[in-house]
């Protein structure tokens, strides 16, 4: 793998992350590719089959989350959950064929009214090289909060 | 007037009346005291899911109101629920949420307790005095422990009635919910999503019992996006002229119920009025997986809500757990249930199915919890706001024997909740 392509990923995570927390949701979902997969695990499971997940979305979820998000009456983004995030030691773990595999950490800062948060964990991605760029084949977070009780996780990770 | 003595348990059941509640029943500290030792210290508490504990040596970890508890199997396959605190000086014995053990062992001085709660070894025992017995200190265990269809019900209460008397008419919908699976018992080791909420115990149970809400509190899944998903919006199910019902069954013990619906209108699908011979009629000609599959085309789900009061709810394809922390916390743990000898795919779909709407993440749940909190914000620093309305559909009830019914949007199981736990706090200690 050459430097010039970690600095790509890199950019292409930043990007991702700011549009996330520019809550530029319409945007962020055209990341993924036709077949993605965004899994949020709630425990240690190795299979989305195996145990219930937080989020495990395919395309027409991700987009079910747009309508959702547009919608007059969606009550718990009113007032919206700011998100600050930090996405950092960047790994490339592997290459197979126009896909890589990377790994990363997260941190994030929450703040909704008066009730502030952090939520943390390692985001793997397999990005798909489209042209100049990247599309999100699969992006699986598994946070280090996974198995305590949320109150609120209806903006996105 | 804001109300700055502690309540005794006999204060309490003037603050219930027949169409109104006052809010010192949710906000006040010592009100909750109460109820942790009259409803949760005398009453059936649901402890846990015998899937979840199937072999011996397993356990679990859960609470009975505020108390920690481990329920565990023992080497002869019998259920214990025993109090998660050594009998030495108090030191939680398990720290997991479940696993396998042939012993609990204190981490502090390493006394040594089994699986029914036993002590049987203390460190260094020539040092305790000629009349200690490790007879004498065996874990605090509920003297009272009953399964029903796999649901594990515990008691700290000697004298309290057996778990059928309790269920009641609760039961037959137990049935009908196991009966889903053709083994005859659904399965919880799916795992299991969580969520909390600045809030009392109390909003929750009546949520789940809450068909007033669906339209309005979930308008962004029930209309905007199912009308996207499959064409149309399913607000009709409990508003107008909707057959669905709101039922008061006894007990606390209440019902959504959604089994009078057309069924060809919704799914394609009809089925007789009586579950039960349904049930059999359909069994008895088709395999485990046929009928697996019949069940859920007709029925996508069990066809209605049950709350077994004050903690256990079965809602479509969940099993959901509620947790009361303090008077203003309150976790919940919803565990889908799989059903047995059916294949993977139905499932693997009952699991999706649960991400949809129950998770923190999904397309319902968060809603009923921004409600809570925002029920909590306004009536928590609210004096003035005293009293809390339950009255919705109580000139249009009907009573059939102990069981009461209204439309789904009505207040009917809420009324009937609150008769519930007025008559738990009203009831004296027994000798």
């Amino acid at each position: 793998m050459n430097s010039m392509t970690k600095q790509q990923v890199e950019e292409f995570l930043y990007q991702e992350a700011k549009l996330l927390d520019e809550r530029r949701y319409p945007e962020w979902v055209d990341l993924f590719t036709e077949d993605a997969i965004y899994w949020v695990p709630a425990g240690d499971e190795q299979s989305p089959n195996d145990s219930v997940a937080l989020i495990y979305d395919n395309q027409q979820r991700l987009k079910e989350r747009l309508i959702r998000m547009k919608s007059s009456r969606f009550w718990p983004a009113q007032p919206p959950t700011q998100t600050c995030r930090i996405v950092g030691n960047v790994m490339l773990v592997a290459q197979e064929g126009d896909e890589i595999e990377v790994e990363c950490r997260l941190i994030m800062t929450l703040q909704r009214g008066d009730d502030r948060n952090q939520l943390s964990g390692v985001c793997r991605y397999r990005l798909r090289l489209v042209g100049e760029s990247f599309l999100i084949a699969n992006k699986t977070v598994r946070l280090i909060e996974r198995d305590q009780p949320f109150d609120n996780l209806t903006f996105l990770i | 007037m804001i109300n700055r003595e502690r309540y005794k348990a006999t204060d309490l059941p003037a603050l219930v009346k027949a169409d109104r509640v006052h809010r010192d029943l949710f906000v006040d500290p010592a009100v909750f005291d109460i109820e942790m030792e009259q409803i949760y210290h005398r009453t059936w508490v649901y402890v846990g899911h015998e899937s979840e504990i199937r072999n011996p040596g397993d356990f679990k970890t859960t609470t009975i109101g505020t108390e920690p508890v481990i329920l565990s199997r023992d080497q002869k396959g019998q259920l214990h629920v025993m109090v998660n605190a050594c009998r030495h000086r108090g030191v939680t014995l398990c720290h997991q949420d479940k696993g396998n053990s042939k012993f609990f062992v204190c981490a502090y001085h390493g006394w040594v307790f089994d699986g029914t709660g036993s002590l049987v070894n203390v460190p260094e025992v020539a040092g305790q005095p000629p009349q200690f017995s490790t007879d004498d200190f065996g874990l605090i265990k509920t003297p009272q422990v009953e399964s029903y269809r796999g649901f594990v019900f515990a008691s700290f209460n000697v004298d309290v009635p057996p778990l059928v008397d309790h269920l009641g008419e609760a039961a037959q919908f137990i049935d009908m919910f196991a009966d889903l699976s053709p083994s005859g018992s659904v399965d919880l080791s799916s795992g299991v999503t969580r969520y909390q909420y600045t809030g009392n115990w109390k909003q929750q149970v009546e949520n789940s019992m809450d068909g007033y809400h669906p339209a309005i509190t979930h308008h962004s899944f029930f209309e905007d996006v199912l009308m996207d998903r499959i064409g149309k919006s399913m607000a009709f199910i409990v508003s107008g002229d909707s057959p669905a019902k709101s039922v008061a069954l006894g007990n606390g013990h209440s019902l959504i119920d959604f089994r009078d619906f057309d069924r060809k209108a919704i799914l394609g699908a009809d089925k007789p009025k009586s579950e039960l011979d349904w049930h059999a009629g359909v069994r008895a000609n088709l395999t485990d997986q046929e009928y697996a599959e019949e069940v859920i085309r007709v029925n996508g789900g069990d066809g209605f809500n049950l709350l077994v009061y004050p903690n256990l709810v079965l809602i479509n394809n969940q099993v959901r757990v509620i947790h009361p922390v303090t008077f203003d916390h309150t976790e919940v743990f919803a565990y889908p249930a799989l059903l047995e000898n059916v294949a993977d795919e139905i499932n693997v779909a009952r699991v999706r199915a649960h991400e949809d709407f129950y998770g923190p993440a999904s397309f319902g749940a968060p809603d009923d919890i921004e409600m809570f909190k925002r029920q909590w914000h306004g009536l928590s620093r609210s004096p003035s706001m005293q009293w809390l309305l339950y009255d919705r559909g109580s000139h249009r009830e009907q009573q059939e024997g102990p069981v009461r019914s209204s439309h789904v949007s009505d207040e009917t199981a809420h009324r009937g909740i609150w008769r519930r736990w007025r008559e738990l706090i009203s009831a004296q200690e027994r000798t």
